[in-house]
């Protein structure tokens, strides 16, 4: 009988261990921890157009640095736990929400002088390989389009934090890189030493995790 | 740094023009349109390539079309031909560079149909002012015509459009006074390919300045743009008409007038501020401070 007992007590303890061990629970819920456990934990999710923006920074006559910004940053962020794709990028931007302080200065670059907002409504990223340094920091390498062109360049990653929130799990995202503008065929001032050749990118992201 | 943009946007691209103007136009009329087309092209080439890559923007595609007007009015100035049959030229020559235009705004078959209208209209009434007295008052109120042109442009933040237009102003400017100092004026008229030039730069790049404008510049100040090169038809109204001196001071008051309008509208409509990237540029020539070399990396 004692036997039989003891079968039982384990027949029934097995499971419950095993769902314990599997369950996610506490910090693994985050964007972080789903970068190391297996690929099945893939999440998707939808960067809060709200909080998130993008900023350029070009050198004006040779001199200062010129900041500006788009506003309109959406897309969505992938994270699957490991390869690499561990974490996937596809971010959209206006060009037309582009804002420097000064409505004039606005105007001049959705013209054709720079980003000709008509012509190229959007610009793209969507990222084909993602690796982790040792720093901790992403090397995220991806297909830039902008201007009409499209070319690939890799970004320097940094996770700035995770939450969560009333709405659900959020995390974090900045990312940084320098594009040179003419080869995208946007040149003007370039010849002349007016404005900058090459442009540094920072992108600030905080995204949300979609309901699965 | 402005000083630079002058000089190679708008001054040597005229100034090659030009030479062209004093080499064959003396001849030929027919030369003054290829000249126009010359100084138009060089001046963007040297900001923007046209055949380049990666690409830089179905704009330069204005070049095409300018070229295809042109070489229709040039290839029919040899045939003569009465009045109608000219302004029946002039008319197909501002269909085809109108129909060929491929920009935002552009694309739907109504407006292109409307921009070809315009611009035929505009082509076919340039040429009578132009065959009358195509001479100094002609060019010169020309050149003030297509500067309008290049102030709506720059005052809607495109510069690289505003520069081209600027040079084909100057080469007007230019022949104006090459006509001024030589006799007979008839030296250098306008001619079939002239005026369709001048009606084809200040349409077409009217159009496109409206095809990519993402301000408040309000259609009207396009409209009257392009228009503008027909101001020249206040020198021949009945009260002007039979006196030199007269008709030519009221065709240049007439493309001044709108001119004047155009660049009042399109700078209201547009953003106060010292925004352009090349503001303040001479002030920002290259120092060298050596207390602050001795910081910078």
């Amino acid at each position: 009988m004692p036997c039989k007992i003891c079968i039982a007590s384990l027949i029934v303890a097995a499971p419950i261990a095993l769902l314990a061990a599997t369950s996610p629970s506490g910090p693994q819920a985050t964007p972080a921890a789903t970068a190391t456990p297996a690929a099945s934990n893939s999440r998707t999710w939808k960067v809060d157009d709200v909080h998130s923006m993008a900023m350029f920074r070009v050198q004006h006559m040779g001199a200062g640095m010129f900041w500006g910004r788009f506003d309109d940053v959406s897309g969505t962020v992938t994270t699957t736990g490991s390869g690499p794709d561990a974490i996937a990028f596809d971010i959209s931007i206006d060009p037309a929400s582009v804002s420097s302080g000064n409505d004039k200065l606005n105007a001049h670059l959705k013209s054709p002088d720079f980003f000709s907002v008509k012509e190229f409504p959007s610009m793209t990223f969507k990222s084909t390989s993602s690796k982790r340094g040792a720093d901790g920091m992403w090397d995220v390498t991806g297909d830039l389009t902008m201007h009409g062109v499209t070319k690939s360049i890799t970004a320097k990653l940094e996770v700035t934090g995770m939450a969560k929130g009333r709405g659900g799990d959020a995390a974090g995202f900045e990312a940084t890189f320098v594009v040179d503008r003419s080869q995208f065929g946007m040149n003007y001032g370039v010849e002349k030493g007016a404005i900058g050749k090459d442009v540094r990118v920072i992108v600030g992201l905080e995204v949300g995790a979609e309901s699965k | 740094m402005e000083s630079q943009l002058i000089l190679h946007g708008v001054l040597l691209p005229a100034a090659f023009a030009f030479a062209l103007v004093i080499a064959f136009a003396r001849r030929q009329a027919r030369w003054m349109g290829v000249s126009l087309l010359l100084a138009f092209a060089i001046s963007i080439s040297h900001f923007d390539p046209i055949v380049a890559q990666p690409r830089q923007g179905a704009w330069t595609t204005i070049v095409l079309c300018l070229a295809l007007m042109v070489g229709v009015a040039t290839a029919a100035s040899d045939r003569g031909g009465s009045r109608g049959g000219r302004g029946i030229v002039c008319a197909i020559a501002g269909c085809a560079g109108a129909l060929m235009l491929t920009m935002p705004e552009w694309i739907a078959a109504e407006r292109r149909l409307l921009l070809a209208m315009v611009l035929a209209a505009c082509s076919a009434l340039l040429l009578p002012p132009g065959m009358h007295r195509g001479g100094f008052s002609f060019w010169c109120s020309q050149s003030l015509a297509l500067a309008g042109v290049s102030l709506l442009a720059l005052a809607s933040g495109f510069a690289k459009l505003a520069i081209p237009v600027g040079a084909a102003s100057a080469l007007c400017g230019w022949i104006g006074v090459l006509a001024l100092l030589t006799r007979p004026h008839r030296a250098v008229h306008a001619g079939i390919s002239g005026s369709v030039a001048i009606a084809g730069i200040a349409g077409l790049a009217s159009a496109t300045t409206f095809a990519f404008e993402t301000g408040e510049l309000p259609v009207s100040a396009c409209a009257l743009a392009a228009m503008s090169p027909l101001g020249c038809w206040l020198g021949e109204l009945p009260p002007f008409r039979a006196s030199r001196i007269a008709s030519g001071l009221a065709r240049i008051l007439g493309c001044a007038v709108i001119s004047g309008l155009v660049a009042l509208i399109a700078w209201r409509a547009s953003a106060h501020g010292e925004a352009d990237a090349y503001a303040l540029a001479d002030a920002h020539a290259p120092l060298s401070i050596d207390v602050l070399s001795a910081w910078t990396r």
